[in-house]
């Protein structure tokens, strides 16, 4: 069975500990996803309940601890297995969904200004229930193609 | 098929997170008009909250894929490094079992 996985080794003068780079880097991009949306949804929880100021850094460090718990209860509390040191999984991608975070957090507050606007606006010949799922599948399609025409670049 | 229904649970939280901005928007608008001030959305936009809450770290954990362990003597990375030189390669096929003839020429 021929495979072309690397594994990393560092050697020390007694111990030899080796793991799976391939595999620690993949464990590593779930764990950056799962952060990201977990902030951007905080984010936009946050707005709705409008908080403003330090409250909603307060929300962020909230969702970020729940986060990196469900993180470690995922890999079973044996962390070692599936990463190299528990700084990684707890406290890696902490403040990198920081940014989204403020972003969406902003869109409630901002969505409600638009509001009154948009229904003051000119009237369309369709309304927002064509428009709305006609983006939505667009937006599906575009990225399936995108998905299938450069499958072989490993973008992703 | 596990990975599909994570992946409309994450929807149906996104759809619920949106229903309850909207709902939210429009309870301001109305606070707007009887001019009260905003202490928080209501009751049922909490709870719907909550549920998005929950929704979405179960799909937000389950989407991105599987941890994979990195010990390398664990079940699934049983890696068998072969050469992949083609020069070395050596097969085991069904022509073996036919004598092979020495000494014959092209004419």
């Amino acid at each position: 069975m021929a495979s072309h996985d690397e594994s990393a080794k560092k050697s020390n003068e007694n111990e030899v500990p080796t793991f799976n780079a391939e595999n620690l880097q993949s464990n590593m991009k779930v764990v950056y996803y799962s952060r990201t949306f977990m902030s951007i949804i905080g984010g936009v929880i946050a707005g709705i309940c409008g908080f403003t100021g330090l409250m909603g850094f307060v929300v962020y460090v909230l969702v970020m601890a729940i986060t990196s718990v469900c993180l470690t209860a995922r890999a079973g509390f044996s962390i070692h297995s599936y990463f190299d040191s528990w700084n990684r999984v707890l406290l890696d991608g902490f403040l990198g969904g920081l940014l989204s975070f403020v972003l969406f957090w902003t869109y409630p507050f901002v969505l409600d200004l638009l509001m009154i606007s948009c229904t003051s606006s000119r009237r369309t010949r369709f309304g927002l229930g064509f428009w709305v799922p006609v983006s939505l599948v667009s937006l599906v399609t575009k990225r399936r193609y995108l998905e299938l025409r450069f499958k072989d670049f490993n973008i992703l | 098929m596990a990975m599909n229904t994570s992946f409309t649970i994450g929807i149906v939280a996104i759809s619920m997170l949106l229903h309850a901005a909207y709902s939210t928007i429009q309870y301001r608008t109305l606070l707007k008009i009887t001019e009260d001030e905003f202490t928080g959305p209501p009751y049922e936009v909490l709870v719907e909250l909550m549920l998005v809450m929950v929704l979405s770290l179960f799909a937000g954990l389950t989407v991105p894929g599987n941890f994979r362990s990195i010990l390398p003597d664990s079940d699934e990375n049983r890696v068998v490094f072969v050469p992949s030189n083609k020069n070395f390669m050596i097969f085991n096929h069904r022509g073996m079992a036919f004598p092979t003839k020495m000494g014959l020429k092209l004419n």
